[in-house]
């Protein structure tokens, strides 16, 4: 059972209630076919960058829509990429001539739908590009990072191109500095459950890709840190940000107690840690543990990084 | 038939959604053993959207035409397939004039490059067990029909046999595409859902043109 009258009418009621909890902060885009939010106060002439994906996530995607972020987000319904005609209607309502970007986490219902936007933005003249998100590094085992599925480190790529957007950079730019803020991070999920610590288990319900004996946060951080840096030797002398999401079974305490304990690890490492936050970015329903996501910035990248925050959460 | 009219290819789409409509417990059938089971019900659903649309527009141009069926396809069905059959009437919008009419050779690149299109987007090729499959050979067939002739009824008749030979060696064909892919050899001896559907709108094309004559 859940607090709501019905699935069908969940989404809905929630963006209603969201507006009634900010006034005047957001406009909903009048569609028949998804869920759409746009900043009421959008600045000028910029880049349009609109966040989305499947609904039913927590904060991501309804709560993104707003400074320092996002300046639209749109979602589907439970568990399904939003319709490319959405994205399509959105980007024609808040562009303001600077084009538009999309950003979404790499799974093949987002994918397509984004792509098929941009080309019917294409068809009417309107500049659009995507980046998809592929940080879950235990997703696609054995297969290019691309092919990868996308956690919450999304969150991260969005404020460096909300800030790159904010100082006036082109389309193209922030585009290329998403593609590069994504080729540079890397996220992980660990859960725990019965004396046992599991790596890279799917939010859909894919079984975890490493399963250990739990022997404490501490020993669990190490073995993340392990995973996470594998692939991220090569920016070792780069800065490091450190996100940790926990689903909401996941208490407060336990929450800092997981950060405090990667960080600790990633000194032990080596790794200049710059900054780190935690929060329920995105959640799931019955969803237990957490996501730990590592972004490496060099001098370009560190420049667009800007703490955002007033959200109940701070990225 | 060297020009079909704008007002002939609306009517083909009309038939076509009608044709899908119809055979949606098919669809559904075979989706149900090889798929999620939610083919036949997308293809439906767009399809009974486009029925309705077109009881209240009337299309002046063929290019407006093909752009407001594969909008409302995309808009209607959601999904890959909403995706996948908006692009097989999108993605070659540019090949076609804004007239009232198109000709054979124009026809014959529109669908070859919407094929070219549903490639590039789903990152597929025909031979994987998709749509590709049926859609593929029909742009070949409609390719080389126009080197030998500018009439629009064979041009369908060779794209709709094709297609249905398509859809049907696809029964050979292990799933590697989609969800499907999951169920490797047990797609076999069964048609891909999406290369029966392209097959469809194929011989509605056809159905309807070759009334005409």
């Amino acid at each position: 059972m859940r607090v709501w009258n019905s699935r069908k009418s969940a989404h809905e009621e929630a963006l209603q209630g969201m507006m009634l909890a900010s006034p005047g902060k957001f406009v909903r885009l009048p569609s028949d076919y998804g869920y759409g939010l746009y900043r009421a106060n959008l600045p000028e002439k910029k880049v349009r960058i609109i966040i989305n994906g499947g609904g039913g996530y927590g904060p991501m995607w309804a709560g993104f829509a707003d400074e320092g972020l996002a300046d639209a987000m749109v979602h589907g319904n439970f568990d399904s990429a939003p319709n490319a005609f959405v994205l399509y209607e959105m980007a024609k309502t808040i562009d303001c001539g600077c084009g538009v970007l999309f950003l979404t986490n790499h799974f093949m219902g987002d994918y397509l739908n984004n792509d098929m936007a941009v080309e019917l933005l294409a068809h009417d003249g309107i500049d659009a590009r995507l980046c998809c998100i592929s940080d879950d590094i235990l997703s696609c085992e054995g297969e290019a990072k691309e092919n990868r599925g996308g956690l919450h480190g999304i969150g991260q790529v969005c404020k460096i191109c909300a800030a790159a957007a904010h100082d006036g950079l082109s389309l193209e730019e922030v585009w290329r500095l998403a593609e590069k803020a994504n080729s540079r991070l890397r996220s992980l999920s660990v859960n725990i459950r019965e004396e046992k610590m599991f790596f890279g288990e799917g939010f859909s319900g894919e079984p975890a890709v490493k399963t250990a004996a739990y022997q404490g946060v501490d020993r669990m951080a190490e073995e993340a840190c392990k995973i996470l840096l594998t692939e991220m030797e090569q920016w070792k002398e780069d800065t490091f940000y450190l996100s940790v999401n926990s689903h909401c079974s996941v208490g407060y305490t336990e929450t800092f107690v997981m950060l405090n304990a990667v960080a600790v690890k990633l000194k032990e490492c080596g790794i200049r840690l710059e900054g780190c936050a935690a929060g329920t970015y995105f959640d799931v329903f019955e969803g237990s543990g957490c996501m730990i996501s590592l972004l490496a910035c060099d001098e370009e990248l560190r420049r667009y990084v800007r703490p955002v925050k007033g959200y109940g959460f701070v990225i | 038939m060297d020009k079909l009219y704008v007002e002939l290819f609306q009517r083909m789409f009309i038939r076509g959604a009608r044709l899908i409509i119809e055979k949606e417990p098919y669809l559904t059938e075979i989706d149900s053993v090889i798929g999620d089971g939610d083919h036949g019900t997308g293809m439906k659903r767009g399809c009974e959207a486009l029925e309705k649309l077109f009881l209240k527009e009337k299309y002046a141009f063929v290019d407006e035409l093909c752009y407001a069926v594969s909008t409302e396809l995309i808009k209607t069905m959601g999904g890959a397939s909403g995706i996948i059959f908006g692009t097989m009437f999108f993605g070659g919008i540019s090949r076609l004039s804004h007239r009232d009419y198109v000709d054979a050779r124009e026809l014959s690149e529109y669908f070859l490059e919407g094929e070219r299109a549903i490639e590039r987007r789903g990152k597929a090729r025909p031979g994987q067990k998709t749509m590709l499959d049926a859609l593929y050979p029909a742009c070949v067939a409609m390719e080389s029909c126009v080197a030998r002739s500018s009439d629009v009824v064979l041009l369908f008749k060779d794209g709709y046999e094709a297609a249905v030979r398509g859809a049907e060696d696809s029964k050979l064909m292990k799933s590697q595409m989609g969800r499907s892919k999951n169920f490797k050899e047990k797609t076999l001896g069964f048609p891909d859902p999406g290369a029966v559907s392209a097959s469809l709108w194929f011989q509605a094309f056809y159905e309807t043109v070759s009334e005409v004559r």
